[in-house]
């Protein structure tokens, strides 16, 4: 992707640690007052100065000269180091207004580059009397020059990805969406077409017909939130997850006294974090607990908070007595799309625990399982104490 | 029909329900085939295939996406622990167009002879009959 150097924020844009760090070591290596990392704009007649060491007034803050002042774009033009050990003497930059204006006299600059290594820029050191750069001089100010030219292409890069993960966030969104309208009207068309009059086998396929499109929906809705949990841009807020269990528990009424399961809370904490995504990582491993549960025995699903002053992070354990599960799936539960049963046994879409995994690592947390076939399981939640 | 059928023994393993349904009738259908295992979970398909009097098993109907063990992982653990030969064809079904990093994958099993999609059709059973044949 190729980007101007107003979107890689190089020109019109504050200063950035990374670059001052640069011109800072710059100055100090070189044994300059003055160093530069500077832009040009030729559109716009103009050397934008990203980030600079001991530039004088009004320059440093006006951030930008006039190119009749810029030896820079020499540097850009040639796209070769500039090398002027006394520029009223040298014949390409002896009427640049830059050395009654800015005092220069001495002047090495050096090209930067962008991610399709095209110059447009420098890093340059400046001072105000004649010297005789060296060799060595010049090779010290190339490696740092591609110091400044990685930390463009890095950010290039991450402004890429960032670009992608929104395009496949719409695009994912887009595509949910318009499944999940087919799958509305199929399932609605299936429906009416149950009153008529069919054969035994014809009411099955029927049947089968309609639980598919059901499932598809449900595919599809669970997909989109996954989805929408990955890029984790909800606003964080202290969450009392007292309330949040106690709400979802509500919301289980109906479901824990059909199942007979019984649903039992410690005192939890109040977190930092998403509340949806909270409230989608507690749905899930409740709602988990009670359909894994074991039928010949009565049933809980018991969560805690464990508190240990020593660790950095607090555990909240999510703990039932249901069908558990062997060692060699503890990793396979959480992939997306893993399951370890077929529909028919217990529904689902192998989306959940994936979601509940990803929620704890927007949390900066991690979410481990213990079980052993027929014991039940442990889920634990680690979430740092402080927010990081 | 006169002739024998064409197939003896075909295993299927495929964790959805309506998948197998349709196999099963397009089989019956097409008349090529004597026997048919079906199996949901393919851990208990790999149990079978253990057990030293499974019989042998002309054609394997193999999906990929399946709880506890994926199409891949039971390939690679029935070479491993009933051995290279364990079926005479393993066809893998597929929902959707084979992702080139899986295709890599299942090619490299020498077992497996074709890849077909979803729904199975009496074409298909025709020609992975011949497969039987001429194994490659």
């Amino acid at each position: 992707m190729k980007f101007t150097l107003q979107q890689l924020g190089l020109v019109d844009a504050l200063p950035e640690p990374v670059y001052d760090n640069l011109t800072q070591l710059a100055s100090d290596v070189l044994r300059t007052p003055v160093s530069l990392v500077s832009f040009v704009d030729f559109e716009n007649d103009r050397e934008f100065i990203k980030s600079h060491r001991g530039l004088g007034e009004p320059w440093a803050t006006e951030q930008e000269t006039p190119l009749s002042h810029s030896f820079c774009q020499h540097v850009v033009r040639k796209n070769a180091p500039l090398v002027v050990g006394d520029a009223p003497n040298h014949p390409l930059v002896k009427d640049n207004l830059g050395i009654s204006a800015l005092g220069i006299i001495a002047y090495l600059g050096v090209p930067v580059y962008t991610l399709e290594r095209l110059p447009v820029g420098a890093l340059c050191v400046i001072q105000g009397s004649r010297r005789d750069w060296t060799d060595g001089e010049i090779a010290s100010l190339q490696q740092l020059s591609n110091c400044v030219t990685d930390a463009i292409r890095l950010n290039a890069s991450l402004i890429t990805s960032e670009q992608l993960r929104q395009e496949q966030r719409d695009f994912t969104y887009a595509i949910s969406h318009d499944l999940l309208s087919p799958a509305n009207n199929l399932f609605m068309l299936l429906s009416e077409l149950k009153e008529e009059g069919l054969s035994r086998d014809g009411r099955n396929f029927l049947d089968i017909g309609i639980e598919t499109t059901v499932r598809m929906k449900q595919q599809v809705e669970d997909v989109l939130e996954y989805t929408q949990t990955i890029g984790n841009d909800d606003a964080h807020k202290t969450v009392d997850l007292n309330m949040l269990f106690d709400e979802i528990a509500d919301d289980l009424k109906a479901e824990l006294k059909t199942t007979a399961v019984l649903l039992e809370r410690g005192d939890l904490p109040s977190v930092v974090g998403s509340e949806v995504q909270l409230r989608s990582l507690f749905r899930n491993l409740i709602g988990n607990g009670i359909k894994f549960r074991a039928l010949n025995r009565s049933s809980f699903v018991r969560v805690s908070s464990h508190h240990d002053p020593s660790s950095q992070f607090r555990r909240l354990e999510f703990e039932d007595n249901g069908i558990g599960m062997a060692a060699e799936n503890h990793e396979r539960i959480f992939r997306l799309f893993g399951r370890l049963h077929v529909r028919e046994e217990y529904p689902g879409t192998g989306v959940g625990l994936a979601l509940c995994r990803r929620v704890c690592l927007n949390h900066s947390g991690t979410l481990r399982v213990s079980s052993e076939v027929g014991a039940g399981a442990v889920f634990t939640v680690s979430l740092p104490r402080r927010p990081i | 029909m006169s002739d024998l059928p064409k197939i003896g023994t075909i295993m299927l393993v495929d964790d959805d329900q309506v998948d197998q349904m349709m196999y099963k009738r397009v089989i019956d259908r097409s008349g090529l085939v004597r026997k048919i295992i079906s199996f949901q979970y393919p851990d208990k398909a790999l149990e079978f295939l253990k057990a030293p009097d499974c019989g042998e098993i002309d054609v394997l109907l193999l999906d990929i996406n399946m709880p506890r063990l994926n199409g891949f992982e039971f390939l690679e653990r029935a070479v491993a622990e009933v051995g290279p030969a364990f079926a005479k064809v393993v066809v893998v079904m597929l929902t959707t167009s084979l992702d080139p990093k899986d295709r890599e994958r299942a090619d490299s099993f020498s077992i497996v002879k074709a890849f077909l999609n979803k729904p199975l059709t009496e074409a298909d059973l025709e020609y992975i009959s011949s497969l039987l044949l001429d194994p490659k």
